[in-house]
């Protein structure tokens, strides 16, 4: 294998995700000099202006930051164990279920045999069709195969999650202050955005944890089966009100005992149909006259039932689940904005946003240090930044354009406003062009309103969940000659911050924050 | 029903609304925050003339749709003056719409809407729809320029744009605002509607009597609490002289903590009458009402100057040779008073800030009395009376909207005290009443009380 095929094929297990994401998060907090100033001091520029594997550098700077800091690691590997301690816990629980589930449907008190039917459908029928449901689950597309997987109980849980979140939020928003409110819905996008940058890893471990209750379930079920068999005097028998023969019962029995019968024949594996007729039980004549070789005939069926319906496929689908986990792992995909802000910051000082320094240079911000303007890039993939008509009047378009081709260091003519109306973005988007990026235009010097949350939204509702949406906050023009400026206010960039997290959109991100 | 006029404070969410409410109604209930979305739901607070509501203030959430509600408004102009009405019907269930519903409510009242900017920012596009959807209202509607900065850079767009939309337009400061600014706006507000012209008028009079009495109140609460203080002294009693020194500094402590509580005292009373009551009012770090009222700076900043002081010792030297004078039934001419106005005058001047003079008696069955104050310096009442004043006029200005310290009083060696501005006669009032309360006559505590109060009052107002 190649070297930059190796490199886009960097692995990446649960447990390192699980640092990044802390990584990531203890890095919200910091300022953007500082962290640029520490991550280009890490030596990964050279991979990115090559266009090395994303995967790759960003699992280069991961084991850097966890070698640099520690504590890091000790947050992550909390995390992780959390997981881990999670899933033995489900386990245990599922052991100790099955194991009182079963005990209790194995009562025997020497007056009637334990009813197999009963036994049987709870312990065997029941996970053998589950079982086979799972199983064409998976044989489905993957957008099926989720939807069918976790579709009907995410989509419960989301009602009642989403209808007591609203709630407590109507209840509890009449007492908190704006600040508290703001903080809350930053915890709610928060939640929103690890949901859909991690729902569907999540779902799997999730599933992966399910099935080892399961199969300890079963586990539980089997041990208490056995218990009962070698300590204990047990009769198991059969009864219907229907108009059955023991015949057919015997056929059904062969049947369901198909998988180990070439093991275990009949009169061991399952019962013979002398034993299934012996063990019918009749209320009215009692069980005296039955034979005690044909009462005990059915144990071994049903031991073999759950190992065969119970045990093995949740075995299966465990492996199946983390088979898909690792998919999930490979799939993952770090375009998103936090994961861009970080490949920015892997660059050394000449980036754009020194430019951005420069072309600024007359503001409060810019240091004497900044090295010279480098010439703008004219080739490569343009920039569409959608702009409200109505704010595009307030600006001289070309002056706009040139701003921002200096922000992302594109010659202007890679700049295209787009100006929508009546905040619908359904028409302006059309069709992207390969690799094209998209920006969206607003105020700073204004607290961000509903309308623009909802003009966010229409945007991302016009584009594929995928692309990245960068928002770019305008100053208030400078000088005489009302020059466009891209340093965003100090007074409300705090909340700007706040309401690109608030909405939860992992692809979105504030392109100029200011610091 | 209430038959007050109405006003609704509406604007862009952190425009300041709400500290604009704060001031006019005079209440320091109204939640105020530097973040914006503080105001969810409609808030109302009475402006209050003694217990009788005046007007009606209402705080309203910031404009979360401007242009989709204008587009809304221009849409549906055929459904006239039911406009607002339907506007609300059809959008109240709607989260997003809530803020919107809820600004637009008051005007179903009839209110009329004070529309808040702050013009320190160029206007967008979302502040011309605003402005549009409150002009096609058609209520009676006024422009208030809350500048958050002195940049002006963008005054002259937003007047001209604010003539286009508004009936009257004024600047008004909610951090800064003095009484004299509210009963202004106030004022400015009759212009906007004819129709409440009387209403208003009776309630700027109602609230001008209001703040006469609080003044009024003010000014009894610093005869009072300073004649306390004029009085104010610890004593205690040793069976020995060992102990002397030490029990000394202790009533020197004492002493100085009783003033403290005579000053905590007075400056609560004076909040209570202004109704500043929730927020904490805090001096500013170089305030001099910050320093110990012994403090060194206090006495360089504070009382009178050295020809006040000259003037005030005379007057109080005076005070006492004449009453050796009435004692020799007049036959003296007066003359024991004008040595004892030269002796005071004399004694004023270079008589320093001591904290109180310390008497120690020995009693007739043996043992001591130890006795600090009242201080007889003839400095004291006057720095103490500053100390009362300044503390008075700061809490008589100040602006509900103010929920942080803003106003500083200046530093340096120049006296700051209103006191130091009195003439002769301003100063013959007070030191009559520091006689009097010195020589504990009742009927002369009040009569000289009652003109002190009436040179204090006209200090307040």
């Amino acid at each position: 294998m190649s070297k930059p095929e190796k490199q886009r094929r960097a692995r990446w297990r649960l447990d390192d995700l699980i640092a990044y994401e802390c990584a990531l998060a203890k890095d919200d907090h910091e300022e953007w000099a500082v962290l640029r100033e520490r991550d280009a001091a890490i030596g990964l520029a050279a991979g990115v202006e090559s266009g090395g594997s994303r995967r790759w550098i960003l699992r280069q700077w991961l084991r850097k930051r966890l070698e640099q800091y520690s504590s890091l690691q000790r947050v992550a590997g909390s995390v992780s164990q959390s997981l881990s301690v999670a899933g033995q816990l489900l386990a245990g629980a599922g052991f100790l279920v099955g194991l009182g589930a079963a005990t209790a449907a194995l009562a025997y008190n020497g007056q009637a045999p334990i009813n197999v039917s009963a036994f049987f459908s709870v312990f065997i029928l029941l996970q053998a069709l589950l079982a086979v449901v799972l199983l064409l689950v998976f044989f489905m597309p993957r957008r099926w195969r989720e939807f069918f997987a976790f579709g009907p109980l995410f989509r419960f849980l989301r009602w009642i999650l989403e209808g007591a979140f609203n709630r407590i939020q109507a209840m509890v928003g009449r007492i908190l202050t704006g600040e508290q409110r703001q903080e809350a819905a930053e915890v709610a996008g928060s939640a929103r955005r690890a949901v859909s940058l991690h729902g569907s890893l999540s779902k799997w471990v999730a599933f992966v944890k399910i099935q080892a209750a399961a199969l300890f379930f079963n586990f539980g079920a089997l041990a208490a089966l056995l218990f009962a068999v070698v300590f204990s005097d047990r009769a198991f028998g059969w009864q219907t009100t229907l108009q059955v023969s023991g015949e057919s019962v015997h056929f059904l029995v062969r049947l369901v005992a198909l998988p180990w019968s070439w093991l275990y024949g009949e009169g061991v594996g399952y019962p013979d149909l002398s034993q299934v007729q012996g063990s019918r039980i009749v209320l009215k004549e009692g069980i005296q006259t039955l034979q005690s070789g044909n009462l005990s005939a059915w144990w071994g069926f049903l031991a073999l039932g759950i190992v065969c319906y119970g045990i093995l496929p949740r075995l299966v689908f465990y492996v199946l689940g983390k088979w898909q986990v690792r998919a999930a792992l490979r799939r993952f995909d770090f375009g998103n904005a936090a994961s861009e802000r970080l490949m920015e910051r892997l660059l050394p000082r000449s980036s754009r946003f020194v430019a951005e320094e420069v072309a600024q240079g007359s503001g409060p911000g810019a240091t004497e240090d900044s090295p010279p303007d480098q010439p703008l890039v004219e080739s490569g993939p343009g920039i569409r930044c959608f702009c409200a008509a109505e704010l595009a009047e307030s600006f001289d378009h070309d002056a706009l354009r040139q701003a921002l081709g200096r922000l992302w260091r594109k010659h202007e003519a890679f700049v295209k406003l787009v100006f929508y109306e009546g905040g619908r973005m359904d028409a302006p988007v059309g069709e992207l062009r390969e690799n094209e990026q998209v920006a969206i235009l607003f105020e700073s010097w204004m607290p961000p309103i509903r309308e623009h949350d909802r003009q966010v939204k229409s945007l991302r509702n016009a584009l594929e969940p995928h692309v990245l949406i960068k928002l770019v906050l305008l100053g208030i023009p400078q000088g005489e000659d009302e020059a466009v400026s891209l340093r965003p206010e100090r007074q409300y960039l705090k909340t700007w911050k706040s309401f690109v997290r608030s909405i939860g959109d992992p692809y979105l991100m504030l392109e100029n924050p200011g610091e | 029903m209430k038959t007050i006029p109405i006003f609704a404070i509406i604007g862009h969410p952190n425009e300041g609304k709400s500290s604009i409410v704060a001031t006019l109604a005079q209440d320091d209930s109204v939640a105020i925050s530097s973040s914006p979305g503080e105001t969810v739901q409609l808030q109302r607070f009475d402006l209050k003339a003694g217990h009788e509501a005046v007007i009606e203030f209402i705080d309203t959430p910031g404009f979360q749709n401007p242009q989709t509600t204008l587009a809304w408004f221009r849409k549906n102009e055929a459904l006239g003056e039911t406009r607002v009405q339907r506007f609300i019907e059809t959008h109240r269930k709607d989260p997003d719409f809530h803020h919107d519903c809820e600004l637009l409510r008051p005007l179903l009242q009839g209110a009329g809407l004070l529309y808040v900017v702050d013009a320190s920012r160029p206007m967008t596009p979302v502040d011309v729809a605003e402005m549009e959807i409150l002009r096609l209202t058609a209520c009676p509607r006024m422009a208030l320029i809350n500048p958050k900065s002195g940049e002006t850079r963008f005054l002259e767009s937003w007047k001209t744009a604010f003539r286009q939309h508004f009936n009257s337009v004024r600047t008004f400061n909610a951090q800064t605002a003095r009484y004299p600014d509210r009963i202004e706006l106030l004022e400015a507000l009759k212009s906007i509607d004819q129709d409440w012209e009387p209403a208003l008028s009776r309630a700027i009079e109602l609230l001008r009597l209001d703040r006469k009495r609080a003044v009024d109140r003010t000014a009894e609460a610093i005869v009072d609490y300073l004649e306390q203080a004029l009085r104010c002294s610890c004593s205690s009693f040793l069976d020995k002289e060992s102990g002397v020194e030490l029990e000394r500094r202790r009533l020197e402590d004492e002493y100085r903590k009783k003033l403290e509580k005579i000053e905590r005292r007075f400056r609560d009373e004076t909040r209570d009458i202004y109704g500043i009551r929730r927020v904490s009012v805090e001096l500013p770090k170089n305030s001099i009402l910050s320093e110990d009222l012994f403090s060194e700076r206090t006495w360089q900043a504070l009382g009178l100057n050295q020809k006040q002081l000259a003037i005030a010792g005379a007057l109080l030297g005076a005070g006492i040779g004449a009453g050796a004078d009435i004692a020799a039934a007049g036959i003296t001419f007066g003359v024991f008073a004008s040595i004892g106005a030269a002796l005071g005058a004399g004694s004023a001047l270079w008589k320093g800030k001591d904290l109180a003079r310390v008497k120690i008696s020995h009693l007739p069955l043996g043992g001591l009395k130890l006795t600090v104050g009242p201080n007889v310096s003839d400095r004291f009442p006057f720095i103490q009376l500053d100390r009362f004043l300044l503390y008075a006029l700061f809490i008589s200005n100040w602006a509900h909207a103010r929920q942080e310290t803003s106003v500083k009083l200046g530093g340096g060696e120049v006296k700051q005290g209103p006191s130091s501005a009195w003439k002769q006669d301003e100063l013959k009032r007070v030191t009559r009443f520091v006689r009097a309360v010195r020589k504990g006559n009742g009927e002369e505590i009040e009569a000289a009380g009652r003109e002190l109060r009436q040179l204090l009052a006209g200090v307040l107002s």
